[in-house]
Order: structure tokens, then sequence, then C-alpha cells
């Protein structure tokens, strides 16, 4: 067994002993950075990058050879050409060149029975052309652009697989603890894609039932999206959660919750785990997490780390906390006294990974060599 | 006509319907300038109470945002009424932006409404708005107060350059800094060099309040 092979063994079955959940011998380190933060650190730009990927196969690589990770630390899951393709008004770049979401209102307040009698027929026929420019066109034009926009997905998903394959092999990385396609929470695509969060904050008191109606009757669609057709070996869809942490307990419980417990469970039940990324403080919500199927792990934002490691970690994989961005401003010990703290609170059941807060999108967001002594420390000293 | 006091507690209730038929009354009465201005008041003391549910966990980022359309809608129903008396700046006037490179909306109108509702003029400049947009605004309203919104962490850098710019333009030293949004944190502010953070729209509304304060 050559170095890069013992290497791979090693981070292979530290990762696979952690999503089982066995103890494995330490605390495996998942760090994530975003096209924009690699672009950054190799210094070159990201717009190129988005239409380029031999650019951003470079930016990615300095990202590898900078910061200590056992699995591939970089992700990219908006993929601009295929939105340029669309004509796309709520998936739109920013000045600096990242994706981001912009707030559009889909679907109207008086849509919400049609959507729910025929949810896929009002997204393809009405929410998409008002989402899109370049559907909103005679149907031969839009189904010409379409085809582009999906042709140029299936290129984009396969090159990018292609790069991460090649960086994977290239620097030993196992894998991480997303695996899987992404989805969102039932309730997080009627806000985020269809209402608006202004929107959706006036229907939850002005009319629950339709929007709970609507939350249902789209999820199996969620579903759909969370398990792919054809894959043989188990995996973890991710599940960026969003409104969860900014409605009230009683709104959460009947409106958010069952929707996407069902969706965890029936992922579950077809072979696909879920990660779940809590977005803000989700502390008031461990029990219901904890209630969830054992493959499902949760990457957190914020929170109390001991109710987390309390609550949620005897049954499942958790990670997540540390905030690269006190690199900035605190010293190299510090900021390893910070990791120290971290671990100290939440290693002890032998689920925790060790992960930032959130992926890092700006690369002068963190001090570059502090974060990678804090990488290096973890994985060196943060043994069982 | 009804007790304008009342549409106070309807307001903090999120009672959305009540608060419209009270001020459909007050305005069916043909009221005075007085009369329209007190139940603004009336109503700023309503999203007041609904801040403080918020600052003692009672409410949620839901209700702020709720509680917002409601404001905007009854100050829309009587502000035909009142000319241009009400758009004075007797609290203090804020010059507000999501930085460059950043596009979210959502946390920056929480925090315009509810400085609104305490009796700042805003002036809204948008998102993704670059370093020069904001030194032209401070040029042109000259704010005692600079809000800086950012979801995203690659927020910081954006308000590192924007508080570097509004310094080397001269102004840094007439106003006060405050950045909110998820990027905030007391490092962001740290590196931006910004005077105060806040995840929190209704401690932000307070801090401009003391701001304003010790400037008057």
């Amino acid at each position: 067994m050559n170095s890069n092979n013992s290497i791979f063994e090693e981070r292979k079955k530290t990762r696979d002993d952690l999503v089982s959940l066995k103890k494995p011998k330490r605390v495996p380190v998942f760090s994530i950075f975003t096209l924009e933060a690699a672009c950054g650190l190799a210094e070159v730009s990201v717009m190129e990058a988005h239409y380029d990927l031999s650019v951003a196969e470079k930016a990615y690589d300095r990202i590898c050879e900078t910061f200590y990770s056992d699995s591939l630390p970089v992700l990219n899951l908006r993929y601009p050409p295929v939105y340029d393709a669309l004509g796309s008004r709520n998936w739109v770049l920013g000045s600096n060149g990242s994706m981001q979401h912009s707030e559009v209102e889909l679907m109207h307040t008086d849509e919400y029975d049609e959507f729910i009698a025929g949810p896929m027929k009002m997204i393809m026929e009405v929410f998409l052309p008002r989402a899109c420019s370049e559907l909103d066109k005679d149907s031969a034009r839009a189904g010409i652009a379409l085809a582009k926009a999906f042709a140029e997905y299936k290129s984009q998903v396969r090159n990018h697989a292609e790069i991460y394959g090649r960086l994977a092999e290239k620097h030993s990385y196992a894998d991480g603890i997303i695996t899987g396609p992404l989805t969102v929470a039932p309730f997080d695509f009627i806000a985020d894609q269809l209402r608006g969060i202004k929107g959706i904050m006036g229907d939850i008191y002005r009319a629950p039932e339709k929007l709970l109606e609507a939350v249902n009757a789209v999820t199996p669609h969620m579903l759909k999206l969370a398990v792919p057709r054809g894959v043989a070996e188990r995996i973890q869809c991710f599940i960026p959660l969003h409104l969860a942490p900014l409605i009230n307990p009683a709104q959460f419980d009947r409106l958010y919750w069952p929707s996407l417990k069902r969706l965890v469970e029936s992922a579950d039940a077809l072979g696909v785990g879920s990660t779940i990324f809590l977005e803000q403080d989700c502390t008031r919500y461990i029990e219901s997490f904890d209630s969830l199927p054992d493959s499902m792990i949760a990457w957190i934002d914020d929170g109390d780390r001991e109710s987390f490691a309390a609550g949620l970690g005897r049954n499942h994989v958790f990670g997540g906390f540390f905030d690269p961005t006190i690199t900035l401003a605190r010293s190299k010990e510090e900021c390893i006294d910070e990791a120290k703290r971290l671990l100290d609170t939440c290693m002890d059941s032998g689920h925790f990974f060790f992960s930032f807060n959130r992926n890092v999108m700006d690369i002068k967001s963190i001090d570059i060599a502090k974060l990678a002594a804090v990488l290096e420390w973890v994985r060196n000293n943060a043994y069982y | 006509m009804p007790d304008i006091d009342k549409i106070s507690s309807l307001l903090g209730a999120l009672n959305e319907q009540e608060v419209y038929d009270a001020i459909g009354e007050i305005i069916s009465a043909q009221p005075t300038g007085e009369t329209v201005l007190d139940t603004i008041l009336a109503c700023q003391k309503g999203m007041e109470i609904v801040g403080e549910e918020f600052e003692k966990g009672n409410y949620f980022i839901g209700e702020l945002m709720y509680a917002a359309q409601i404001m905007d809608e009854a100050i829309g129903r009587l502000k035909p009424l009142l000319g241009t008396a009400g758009e004075g700046a007797e609290s203090g006037i804020v010059v507000l932006g999501s930085v460059a490179g950043d596009i979210h909306d959502i946390g920056k109108s929480i925090f315009r409404s509810l400085l609104e509702a305490s009796g700042f003029q805003v002036v809204d400049i948008g998102i993704d708005q670059q370093p020069e947009a904001f030194v032209s605004a401070i040029e042109k309203h000259r704010p005692h107060i600079v809000g800086l919104s950012g979801v995203l962490t690659l927020s910081i850098e954006s308000m590192r350059k924007t508080v570097a710019l509004i310094e080397e333009a001269g102004y840094r030293s007439d106003l006060k800094i405050i950045i909110g949004g998820s990027a905030a944190s007391e490092e962001a502010c740290f590196h931006s060099g910004a005077d105060y953070w806040t995840k929190n729209a209704a401690l932000g509304v307070k801090k401009c309040k003391e701001y304003r304060s010790e400037q008057q």
C-alpha cells in the first residue's frame, strides 16, 4: 500500500465509522469552501472560473493544498451558465460573481388552490416562465431554451464530477457528509422559490391552511429531488434549512416540521440519508431532529453546543459550529483554543465531526495561516 | 372615534384586521392632521411592543416581518391624510444598504421598518451596493448613522472596504456605522472598522437611538 492509499484508507475508515455511528479513532475534519473563496485564494476571477472550469479546478486545487480536510473541501451547488440559458430572475450573479437567490414572488396569494391541485403543472406552465425570461416565450422557443439549459446542466454536473474525482484522487480524500443531491424542506420551497419570504410571513397568519396544503402537495417532489434513480450505494442528500429558525415554535410544529420529517423518513426508507444544515440557532428543535432516522447528519451553524451534544449527539452524527471568521481578529493560539473548547464539549459521543459553521465564501473573511493551523491542529490532536 | 392608544396594543398583538378596522374608523371620522400624527405614533408604539416581545424571545423574525407589513399598510392608509407633515426625521437620518456582492434584502427591510417606526428617516440605497454608492448617499443625505447589511461571509470584506472609503472621504468622524445581518459578528465588526454589530434588528434600532442621544 503506498502512502496515498494508506492516507485514503485511514480517512475512509474514520469517515465510515463516523457515519455508521461507531466511534472513529479521531474526529474527522470536513472543511468546506466555495468557488468564490477558492478563486480568492488562487487570485483568479470567479466570473472566469464559472465559465472556464479549468480555472475553477486550479483554484479548487489551491484550497486542497492549503487547508486540511478529510473530504473534498470545495462545494459548488449553482452553475451560472445554466441560469444564463434560462434567463433566470430568481438566481442571479452578485457583482462579485457569487450566485445568489433573489427575493421574487412567483406564486400569488390567489394561486394556492391551483397549485395544490397540480403543483408540477403550475411550476412548469406558470412559475418557471415568471422566473425565467427565456421560458416566458412561445412554446417552441421556451422548449429550445429548456433543452439548452438542461444540456448545460448535464454538462456542468459531469464536468464537476470529473474535477471532484481528480482532486479526490490527487489528495486522497474520503467521502464527506454530502454525497447526494440537493433538496429542500417543503416549507422552504414554497417560501424561498414561490412566495418569497415577505409573502410567506403574511401567509402564515392569513392563510395557514392553504399554506399547509401547498407544503404537503410539494413534499413528494422534494423527495424525488433527494432520491436519484439508479444509485446502488447509500448516499447522503443535502437539505439546507432556511426558515426554521425564523418562525415561532407553534408554526414550526404545524407548518414546517411534519413534511420535513416525512421527507427525511421517506428518503431513509429508499436508502438515502439526509445531511441537514441547521442555519442560525435551532437549539429549540433538538428534540425534533433527534426523532429523525439515525442516518440524519446535522451540520450546525449556531446554538447551544452542550445541548446539541447531549440531545442530538447520542443518536446522530453532528458537527459544525466553528466560525472561521474568528481567525481575522484572534491570535492563532486563541483560535486553536476555541477549537479545543468545541471539541471538549462535543466529541465525547464519538459522533462529532469538525467543520465550519458555514462554508467559507470569501478568502478575505478568514486569516489563511491561522485557519490552516486550526485544521492541522484538529487533525493531529482530536484523537479518542 | 376609536381609542387611538388601543392601536398600539392591537398592532403589538398582531391583530391585523382590527388594526385596519380601527384606522378605517379614524379615517372615516375626517381626522385633523394632529389626530393622524397621533395615530401614526400609536402604530410606532405598537411596533415598539413587537420589538420588545422579540427581544424577550416571545416573538421571532416572522412576527417582526408580519408586524412590519401591518405597519406599512396602516401608514400607507394614513399618509394621504397627512400631506408632507409626517416625513420629518425627528429621530435622525440613517443611510442603509446591503454591501457589494450581497443581494439579500430581507434583514435590511426589517431593520428599515423598525427604524421608520421609531421615527428615523431611512435612505435605503438597495442591495449589492458598492462603497462609492454609500459615500454618494452620505454626501447627499448627511446621515447620522450608516447601516451596512450582509448575509454572506463575503460581505465582511465589502463592509471593510465601505468603512474605509467613508473614512477616506472624510465622513467617518461625523457618523456611526452599524453592521447587521448573518455576516455580522464581533470579528467582522473589528475587521470592518464599524462601531457596532448586531444580528438583531430591534437591538440595532435601540443602538441607533442611543447614538442619537449621544450626538444631540
